[in-house]
Formats: C-alpha cells, sequence, structure tokens
C-alpha cells in the first residue's frame, strides 16, 4: 500500500497524528489554492480550517477512485464556494476597509521587480472580477496546472463545460485588460519588458 | 492582448497567492482546527455512547428486533446448514462478473479474471482494482480495492473471512438463517438480507449498514451468530478481537456511509443465468445519500430508525441540542436530490424556551427549504430542555458527506 494510502487509512482510523500529517502536507498548496480563488486575503485562515474540518469529516468517504490531490481540490472548491454564498448573504458594513483600488500607473515604481509584482497583484484583482465558477477553472488550469479532465472531475461538471468556462473566462479577461486604463498602461510597460528580456 | 493574459498567467504562477499562503497564521488555524475536530470527537462518542445504551434498551424491551433475536435464537437449535461436518460438496461462491480499476483482481495468488468461479479456501486480493462477485440470486459482493478476503464457506450463506480492506454487499434477504457472513478475525458479521459495507484496518472494523439487520459477536463454529443485532440505518465500530465487548454504534443516517449502487440480485435474476457473467455497473458510492439506493432490494427486515423523524426521537434524550442538529440533519438527507450534487446547509436554529424547558418558539436563521423546515419542525418542538431561555443552535449539514 502506497505511503498516501496507508496514512489516509490510519487518519480514518481514529489516528490524530496521521491526520496531523495530511494536514501538515498539504496545508500550504490549500492555503494557496484558498487565496487564489477567494481572491483576498480577508477570510483565509477561517476557510483554510473550514476546508480541513470538512476533509476530517469526509476522509472516511475517500474510497482512492480519485487521486487524493483530486479530492482535496474537490473539498477545497466546495468550501470556497459555500464561503463566498455565505459573504454575499452577509451585510457590508460601511466602516469596513474598501477594496484594494487599482493601481496607477504612475504608482508602479521603477524597479523591474516592483513591477511584476503589481501586476501578479492586479491580476489577482482581475479574477477576483470574473463569476465564481469560471474563476474556479481558470486557477485550478491556468495557475494549478490541473487538466480539464481533472478539473470536471474536481467542479462535477463536463470537460466540455469546463472548456467553455475557461474560454469565456480568457475572453472576459481580455476583455477587462482593455476597459481597464490602469492596466492597459501596464500592457505597455509589458511589451517593454517582453521586448528587453526576451520571453521564451 | 491574449499574449498579455499569457504572461500574466506565466507571472502569476508561481507568485499569486504564495507570500499569501506563507503568511497565514498557522498556530491561529491549528488551534481553532484541532479544537474543532476534539469537539466532534466528543459530540461523535457521547452520540455513539447513547446509541449503545439504546440499542440494548432496544433489544431487552422486546421490541420489533426481539423478534429477530428469537429468530436466530431459535435457528441455533435448528440444524444447521452452516455447520461446516455438513460441507461435503464444493459449492460455488459465485463468480467474478466485474473487474473495474487500472489493476487487477489475484486468485490464489494468480491474476483472475470476469467469469472465474470462486470456490471455498479461495484467496482473494485486489491490487488497484475492485472486484465485483456475484451469486445469482443470492447477493453481490464488491471486493474493494487493496482488499484480501478468502473463501470460508460456500454451503448455504457464503462467508469471506477478510484479512485486510473493505467488502460491501447487497445480499437478497433469506426466510431464515443467514445469507452471509464476513469473518474478521475471531469475530463475524452476519447477514440476514441487507446493504452493508465491512471494512478492516488492522483489527479495527467498521461496518455500515444501509438496509436491513446483521448480528456482531463472536463467529460461531457452527450455527448462526448469536451476538448483538445491529438495524439500519448503522455505523458501527468494534475491535475484531472482541466484537461484542468493544461495539459503538450510531444510528444517525448521517454517520453511515453512502451505499453503493448494485444491480438488483432478485430472485428474477437468478433465473436468466445468462446474465451472470453481465458486468455489473458500478457508480460511485459516495455521491449517493445512505436512502437513496434505488436499486437495492428491499429486505423483509425493515429498519426501526430510517425515517427522519425516527433518527431525530432517538437522539432527543441524551442532548437536546444534538437532537435538533440530527433532526435537522436528517431532515436535508432525507430530500430527493442528484446524485452527483453535494448539499451543504448552515444554519442556526434560535429557540425561544418556555421556563419548564418546552419550545416556544424556533426559526432558522438564515431560513432552510420549507419542506426542511416542515420535517425538522415535529422533532424541535418536541425536545425538551433543563431551562428556559433563549438558545442558539447551529447546524451544519453536508449531504452526501463525501466529496468526490
Amino acid at each position: 500500500m502506497p505511503d498516501e494510502e496507508r496514512l489516509i487509512a490510519r487518519a480514518v482510523a481514529g489516528e490524530t497524528l496521521a491526520f496531523r500529517q495530511i494536514y501538515e502536507q498539504h496545508r500550504s498548496s490549500v492555503a494557496r489554492l484558498v487565496y487564489r480563488m477567494l481572491g483576498n486575503r480577508g477570510d483565509l485562515e477561517d476557510v483554510i480550517q473550514e476546508v480541513f474540518v470538512q476533509v476530517y469529516k469526509s476522509l472516511k468517504d475517500f474510497r482512492g477512485q480519485a487521486k487524493f490531490s483530486t479530492w482535496l481540490h474537490r473539498v477545497t472548491v466546495n468550501v470556497v464556494l459555500m464561503h463566498r454564498r455565505a459573504a454575499r448573504s452577509r451585510p457590508v458594513f460601511s466602516d469596513e476597509p474598501p477594496a484594494e483600488p487599482v493601481l496607477r500607473s504612475r504608482d508602479i515604481g521603477p524597479d523591474e521587480d516592483t513591477e511584476r509584482r503589481e501586476r501578479v497583484r492586479a491580476f489577482g484583482r482581475l479574477l477576483g472580477r470574473l463569476a465564481d465558477k469560471k474563476r474556479i477553472v481558470f486557477v485550478l488550469h491556468e495557475l494549478e496546472g490541473i487538466a480539464p479532465g481533472e478539473i470536471a472531475k474536481i467542479v462535477g461538471a463536463p470537460v466540455l463545460t469546463v472548456r467553455t468556462r475557461l474560454f469565456y473566462a480568457r475572453r472576459e479577461l481580455e476583455e477587462m485588460l482593455r476597459d481597464e486604463p490602469s492596466l492597459a498602461a501596464m500592457q505597455l510597460s509589458f511589451s517593454k519588458v517582453s521586448g528587453a528580456g526576451g520571453e521564451p | 492582448m491574449s499574449d498579455a493574459i499569457d504572461r500574466l498567467v506565466r507571472e502569476s504562477r508561481p507568485e499569486l497567492g504564495t507570500r499569501e499562503a506563507r503568511d497565514v497564521n498557522w498556530t491561529e488555524v491549528d488551534r481553532g482546527l484541532f479544537g474543532r475536530i476534539e469537539a466532534e470527537r466528543r459530540a461523535e462518542r457521547a452520540a455513539l455512547k447513547s446509541s449503545k445504551g439504546r440499542l440494548w434498551a432496544l433489544v431487552a424491551g422486546g421490541l420489533a428486533a426481539a423478534a429477530a433475536v428469537a429468530l436466530i435464537v431459535g435457528k441455533a437449535r435448528e440444524p444447521r446448514t452452516m455447520d461446516p461436518v455438513q460441507v461435503v460438496a464444493d459449492e460455488s461462491a459465485g463468480s467474478v462478473v466485474a473487474i473495474e480499476g487500472d489493476g487487477q483482481l489475484m486468485i490464489d495468488g494468480k491474476p483472475g479474471r470476469v467469469g472465474a468461479e470462486l470456490h471455498l479456501g479461495d484467496v482473494l486480493e485486489t491490487h488497484g482494482a475492485q472486484a465485483t462477485i456475484e451469486r445469482p440470486g443470492k447477493l453481490t459482493v464488491v471486493v474493494e480495492q487493496g482488499a484480501k478476503a478468502t473463501v470460508a464457506r460456500t454451503q448455504g450463506a457464503l462467508v469471506l473471512a477478510l484479512d485486510r480492506g473493505a467488502v460491501e454487499a447487497q445480499v437478497v434477504p433469506v426466510p431464515s438463517g443467514e445469507a452471509f457472513a464476513v469473518d474478521v478475525g475471531p469475530s463475524r458479521v452476519a447477514v440476514h438480507g441487507t446493504h452493508l459495507r465491512v471494512a478492516r484496518t488492522g483489527d479495527h472494523v467498521v461496518v455500515d449498514l444501509t438496509e436491513g439487520v446483521v448480528s456482531l459477536g463472536p463467529a460461531p463454529r457452527i450455527g448462526s451468530t448469536l451476538g448483538s443485532l445491529v438495524t439500519a440505518p448503522a455505523h458501527a465500530e468494534f475491535t475484531a478481537t472482541d466484537a461484542e465487548g468493544t461495539l459503538v454504534v450510531s444510528h444517525d443516517a448521517l454517520t453511515v456511509r453512502a451505499a453503493a449502487s448494485f444491480v438488483p440480485v432478485g430472485p428474477s435474476r437468478a433465473s436468466l443465468p445468462a446474465l451472470a457473467a453481465a458486468p455489473v455497473k458500478s457508480e460511485p458510492a459516495d455521491t449517493r445519500p445512505p436512502s437513496s439506493s434505488g436499486a437495492a432490494p428491499r429486505p423483509d427486515v425493515r429498519s426501526p430508525g430510517s425515517s427522519p423523524g425516527r433518527a431525530a426521537t432517538m437522539l432527543a434524550e441524551p442532548d437536546p441540542e444534538a437532537a435538533i442538529v440530527a433532526a435537522v440533519r436528517a431532515c436535508v438527507a432525507s430530500r430527493p436530490h442528484a446524485d452527483n450534487v453535494t448539499v451543504v446547509v448552515t444554519t442556526t436554529v434560535r429557540l425561544e424556551l418556555r421556563a419548564d424547558g418546552s419550545v416556544q418558539s424556533a426559526r432558522f436563521d438564515p431560513p432552510v427549504a420549507p419542506d426542511v423546515n416542515g420535517c425538522a419542525s415535529g422533532p424541535i418542538y418536541g425536545t425538551h430542555f433543563t431551562h428556559g431561555g433563549s438558545l442558539s443552535v447551529p447546524v451544519d449539514v453536508r449531504v452526501p458527506s463525501s466529496a468526490p
């Protein structure tokens, strides 16, 4: 029996130590995925905690028919969706900090590394403007590198639907880039970097 | 513009969220997570203890299960169909009707194929695949991947000795006696017509019973198993070396693992021998709620606790808050929903209690579906507390409890 299967079997049998090992092995990747799908830092800890509570509750039902990582992604996606639905129904208080404004071109520092970081942050904000279903498949495919077939298992949708969502997510992101002046300026800086650096 | 997206994706892949993940306050997450897990465990232990108490009360009280007890005790005095002394013919244990997965089924160390007949003493091992065995008209057994089992008896009831892993079976009820049994070390799970799954990890045994009734106890040398009767829905755990002494049972439907979907194995199919070798269609069991095994034949022994109302009532006495949570969960679980959908409900029941502890008013915050509201209102208003005042009971339901 492979190590992972053995570890899962031990956790299912009630060994807290085994569950803790699973948690420690996967918590960083789960945290990153949650952040990418949530699009903000606000409830990150709460959602990570909820993911692993659900893992604990459902681990006994994991039968090894899918890869554990696929199963874990599915649990994570479900918890994030649940959290976002709950968040949408919560009242927004006026003293909550406003969403981070889109960066203006003149705010970008001269340092290339800073520019790149700002681009990544701005891209994260753009992703946050996509509808949940599109953002999730886009994040899983483009950022996590998961194939559409596996994403279909994670989100419980046909592969064709996943591909369609990817297509529209990309198209909407392109439109957002076009329509967003600050990012259009970023686009210019991009071309400059691309020309200088020589993209492979 | 598409190149810009590609570039943004390439830049974001290693970076987006990496720093945020590194900056997570893990001490805080650890404390919250393991605190909640410990609370879950305490609740499970409390529920299991009270269920065990109720089970014995049920048997001692001479309720519906008592009839089955009498039947089993009576059967033990009759000529034994399972007596090994009487076994003279090597009756077939059944045949392999499906092997699913990339791996293989080994029979006595050799690769097994669909259509292979199984006989007494055959050792079955699955590696990266699950095998379905059918005894036409009697039972269908899935030997899950990673399992090892030996055909321990074929005359009359089929007995599999489970060394490791899990088997799940759908058994056609027999008029009397036992139709199928799983031996786990010196203990036996004997089946009278049911849908169950038996899983073994070392000496730890887990039985999930979605239909019917089983006896759990020491494996008898001859005759029927004179152990504890467990009726569906039930999730039971015990140590193989001392089944009765270590047995804990929960009748909360949500603790019971969802049944896999099997093709019916009723008498009509038995009369069509050509179908016996046809592959059994297998669906992902995890996506099915406990009560939705539409293809399963109904056993003649009905579960006394299979309705949501019953589940709620059973849990009401020891802990009124737990009873309310159980009632809502059972009501959500009993709603029809598509196989591939996981229903998640998070709500709080706000209660106003009278001075005598009875429920004066109750509301869901946020509201739940009207049918869940209607279903749960009976058990909620029937709950009695030891105090008055206001109370909030958080409820978190996930049906089915599995993910993929």
